[in-house]
């Protein structure tokens, strides 16, 4: 039985695996193996363990967002990453918008120049009797507008071009 | 499983609106719920309490284990009926535990006219029964009723689906080996004498309980026979020489405490043992969903903000994150219990369908009960998707629903339109359940298509017989046409006909959806069995 989890420290994405290889626990850290055994809980949050062999104590406490570990005077904070919405995330980093379905624009709400944040509303469009707020994918600014209020459009239509990024 | 991470702005005027508007919404329920309750003339309040009757509700508060909760049905059924309705159609249906057991109630109200059945009790009484047999789940009758509502008759007794389906049902819970017990608080007449007689233990209580076929009117009427209605079917007769019923109970309490006890006899149901992980609260505000749902039924909604104020924890695990996205697909943990949850975010493509199909085989793989969160405006249509095959796609999910064996659970979260309706598992695919937000609306289209048809019907009409188009005629269709739609797409409709098991509170919708989870493991599932999907 294995589990793996991404962190991000000091903004590097690491991948960790733990495998449980009785009596010892095997850690993967970005392909380098770590034997881990003697985990021992000294009070609530402060622990110790052997790592290749040598002692390494610690404080270890854990929120929704991450985890929060003090070792050797330093304190990491180790935000969870993941997998799902990460994969998602690279397969919409597109500079065209276009409609996924044929529709009408009801209203635009940017310009040729304007500076968008990723998940503001560029457009409201009308299709199968519903309005649908077309959101800008990443941060950037906007190339061309090719949709007017009350014009109609077809599927795979471009409605709205981000500048390139470099 | 990963938390969902909410994207809305607490602070948006949009996020602020929405929330006054159905905050708003969610006040107005309670109050008609309220009044549907509770609200009655002071004169039949008197009129029970001079015949050292409890109120009905006060009925049920005395039979259920004190500090558990009670999912009711249906309170406002019958609240936009006109003459043919009354408050909660005149009798209270629900979920409640008695002695440990989760046990469907079913109550007449005598605090209106004597509790007699409209054609929507009767319809409310067979659904309640339905909802028994569905989740083999024991049945308590609380009997207080003149019968049926006889200026109505024909719309409540003579169908199919009518009060001969409450005794029908009765006796397939008894063939179920499912129990049934009756407290006798008034007169059980005419059909209604069928109601304890059917059921495997019956209370009565002395001076005001009694059963007959017919009253003593109708038997003076009949034969010329005078006699009063404690001789002709009271406790005492009953009791100790006809056998129709078992116990006699000199108060209501009295009889509230039988019937405690005898459901404390019974065996303990086994119950289908899911998968079942530690309970974990939404980590979003539940009170956050009047601020998602929009003000107007146009407006979309990410409908992962509503799964994020449902789950435990808020987490959950996407099927095909990038695949048919406008269906949203996924297991979450409600209360603790494994769940399949479908979700729109837009109208139904041919991918979308097909992913909700093949994910809810993945379900019945899996032994997972599925949630369907509808907001849908129906299938997509135009030339390309008809040439993709989308109404094979849609058939194939509607078979996919059919042919299901886990419990299946229906929340109107907005919208509901034409054939989305069926894809996303509506009243006539079984739910075991059907409950529905106040913002909900349901049509087969919406009003504004439906008006804009019927003026343009209207218009080809008159072009054809050679009248003059006016303007001022066609608006008139349209704004006739759209009234009528807007007032019976509502919730309030919806739920007044029985189309949905209750409209609920938002942020109640998680409890909700534990009790009736809960109930529907009573039955143990069958097995899938699906027809031939046209691929």
């Amino acid at each position: 039985m294995s589990e793996s989890y991404k962190f991000n420290l000091d903004e590097i994405e690491h991948e960790v695996t733990i495998s449980k290889c009785h009596p010892e626990l095997r850690i993967l850290v970005d392909g380098t193996a770590f034997a881990v055994d003697d985990l021992i809980q000294i009070s609530e949050n402060h622990f110790s363990m052997r790592i290749n062999g040598q002692l390494k104590k610690f404080w270890w406490a854990q929120d929704e967002e991450a985890i929060h570990l003090r070792s050797d005077g330093r304190t990491y904070t180790l935000p969870y990453l993941d997998h799902i919405s990460a994969t998602q995330k690279a397969a919409t980093n597109e500079d065209i918008i276009k409609a996924n379905m044929p529709g009408l624009v009801v209203s635009v709400n940017c310009q040729v120049g304007s500076t968008v944040s990723a998940g503001d509303v560029l457009i409201v469009i009308e299709s199968m009797k519903m309005q649908i707020n077309i959101t800008a994918p990443r941060d950037g600014e906007v190339e061309s507008v090719h949709a007017e209020t009350n014009s109609a459009f077809q599927k795979n239509a471009e409605l709205i071009s981000l500048k390139a990024q470099e | 499983m990963s938390r969902i991470k909410s994207k809305i702005q607490t602070e948006s005027t949009e996020f602020q609106s929405n929330y006054s508007h159905n905050k708003g919404l969610a006040d107005e329920l309670k109050q008609e719920q309220y009044d549907a309750r509770y609200k009655r003339p002071q004169k039949d309040v008197d009129r029970l309490a001079g015949h050292g009757k409890m109120m009905p509700r006060e009925r049920l508060e005395k039979l259920l284990d004190p500090g558990t909760p009670f999912l009711e049905f249906s309170t406002l059924a019958g609240s936009r009926a006109g003459d043919a309705g009354s408050p909660s159609a005149s009798c209270i249906t629900g979920i409640g535990v008695v002695s440990g057991q989760e046990v469907v109630i079913i109550g007449n109200d005598s605090s209106i006219k004597g509790g007699a059945w409209y054609p929507l009790t009767v319809k409310k009484i067979v659904r309640a029964l339905d909802i028994a047999i569905e989740n083999r789940l024991p049945v308590v009758h609380l009997c207080d009723s003149a019968g049926g509502f006889l200026p109505l008759q024909s719309e409540l007794f003579p169908d199919r689906y009518m009060a001969g389906r409450m005794f029908r049902n009765q006796s397939t819970l008894s063939k179920m080996n499912v129990k049934q017990l009756a407290l006798v608080f008034g007169h059980c007449t005419a059909g209604g004498a069928y109601v304890p007689a059917l059921s495997d233990y019956s209370v009565i209580v002395k001076g005001t309980g009694a059963v007959f076929l017919a009253g003593p009117p109708l038997v003076k009427a009949a034969t010329g026979e005078i006699v009063t209605a404690d001789d002709l079917g009271g406790c005492d007769l009953h009791t100790q020489v006809s056998g129709v019923c078992d116990y006699p109970a000199d108060t209501e309490e009295e009889a509230i405490a039988i019937g405690r006890e005898i459901v404390e006899q019974w065996e303990k149901t086994t119950k289908w043992n899911i998968r079942k992980d530690a309970v974990e609260e939404p980590y979003y505000d539940v009170d956050e969903l009047y601020g998602i749902l929009p003000t107007d039924i146009k407006k979309s909604f990410d409908i992962k903000e509503v799964i994020a104020r449902i789950v435990d924890g808020s987490k959950f695990h996407e099927y095909q994150p990038v695949y048919g996205t406008t269906m949203v697909c996924g297991f979450a943990n409600i209360w603790g219990y494994k769940v399949g949850i479908l979700g729109n975010n837009g109208v139904i493509f041919n991918d979308s369908a097909l992913k909700a199909a093949h994910f809810i085989e993945l379900c019945n793989q899996n032994n997972t009960p599925i949630l369907f969160l509808q907001n849908v405006t129906g299938f997509m249509v135009g030339k390309e998707y008809e040439a993709k095959g989308i109404s094979k796609d849609g058939a194939k999910l509607i078979q996919a629903i059919v042919g299901s064996h886990v419990p299946k659970f229906t929340l109107m979260c907005h919208g509901s339109f034409g054939a989305g309706n069926y894809g996303m598992c509506g009243r006539a695919y079984d739910p075991r359940f059907v409950f529905s937000w106040p913002n909900h609306q349901i049509g087969i289209m919406g009003g504004e298509q439906a008006a804009k048809t019927l003026a343009d019907v209207k218009k080809r009409q008159l072009e054809r017989t050679g009248e003059k188009v006016e303007q001022k005629t066609l608006d008139k269709v349209y704004e006739e046409t759209l009234e009528a739609f807007q007032d019976q797409m509502s919730a309030y409709y919806a739920t007044s006909e029985l189309w949905d098991d209750g409209i609920i509170n938002p942020i109640d919708t998680r409890n909700s959806l534990g009790i009736a989870i809960s109930a529907s493991l009573n039955a143990q599932p069958g097995e899938p069995g699906y027809g031939i999907f046209r691929f």
